[in-house]
């Protein structure tokens, strides 16, 4: 499975570490729960900046791993895809790095 | 004629506007082009000379007042910006303050009134410079609306070791690019890194 880089600013400078790209989402959303910010870079070059706003909830991804088996026993009209979650997981299509920074506030 | 605001002139505000008047002296930015306008309502301190574009002769005055005796050119409002009327008349806000409060007021402002802004800030190594986007909405997510601390562009941790950085000036050098674009209607993205 293809491993993408996640740089985390730290105390001493910043930490790497090597994480599936399917789990990147889960790990980023932990951060930004934090108030840190996410910057994506994709392989296309162009980037994004995420914050604690477009993280889903841990409820958000509680309903999210939950989702096939309510699926199973749902009828239609129960049944609520989860777009928050799926929304966020969008974002990190053919991300190639993530930077996660504390905020800049300061002028 | 754009009519330009620098709004802050600490550690970024004060080399961005340097940037812009070295631009327009050397003919690269024409006068007739632009408005530069610069407000601030903070006095030089002696402890602003390690990373602030003032010196050691400007100490006590007003910051405004420095940089237009140094640099010419700009129009300047020992100010500071806290209704809507103080900025409308503008039609880009380069946004170098140091709180999220004046920073919502310029957003909100710049949504309704269909002005631009550039949001160009550091911390310790951090840099972020923040185009207007599509919406007010999209923007805010950049804002903690009930934040109202005053941030330096240092880390108080650098300032109280002496290990001063140099992003505020990263910030302006990008900050100043931005405003290029904007000039020359070259779209801007978002920018966040940390050196």
């Amino acid at each position: 499975m293809k491993q993408i880089e996640i740089l985390i600013e730290s105390e001493e400078g910043h930490t790497t570490k090597l994480v599936p790209d399917g789990d990147v989402p889960k790990e980023v959303s932990k951060e930004l729960s934090n108030d840190k910010w996410a910057t994506i870079k994709k392989t296309d070059g162009t980037t994004d900046v995420l914050t604690k706003k477009d993280a889903p909830t841990e409820e958000d991804w509680k309903t999210s791993f939950a989702k096939p088996i309510d699926k199973s026993v749902d009828t239609p009209s129960k049944s609520i895809p989860n777009s928050v979650v799926d929304e966020f997981k969008n974002k990190f299509n053919d991300v190639e790095s993530v930077m996660v920074t504390s905020k800049a506030k300061g002028g | 004629m754009v009519n330009v605001l620098i709004c802050g002139a600490g550690g970024i505000g004060s080399y961005l506007t340097e940037f812009i008047i070295e631009y327009m002296i050397k003919g690269i930015i024409p006068f007739s082009s632009i408005n530069i306008e610069i407000t601030d309502y903070d006095k030089v301190e002696f402890k602003n000379l390690n990373y602030q574009n003032f010196q050691i002769d400007e100490v006590g005055k007003y910051k405004v007042v420095a940089l237009k005796n140094r640099l010419g050119g700009v129009i300047i409002k020992k100010k500071k910006v806290t209704r809507p009327k103080d900025i409308i008349n503008n039609d880009l806000i380069l946004i170098c303050v140091d709180n999220d409060t004046v920073r919502q007021l310029i957003y909100e402002t710049c949504h309704k009134y269909n002005k631009e802004f550039i949001d160009i800030r550091s911390q310790g190594k951090r840099v972020f410079c923040l185009p207007k986007g599509i919406s007010y909405e999209e923007d805010s997510k950049f804002l903690d609306l009930k934040d109202t601390t005053n941030y330096s562009c240092q880390e108080q941790k650098d300032l109280d070791s002496g290990q001063i950085q140099f992003t505020n000036r990263i910030a302006a050098s990008i900050g100043f690019q931005m405003f290029l674009n904007h000039l020359r209607k070259v779209p801007n993205h978002k920018i966040n890194f940390m050196v």
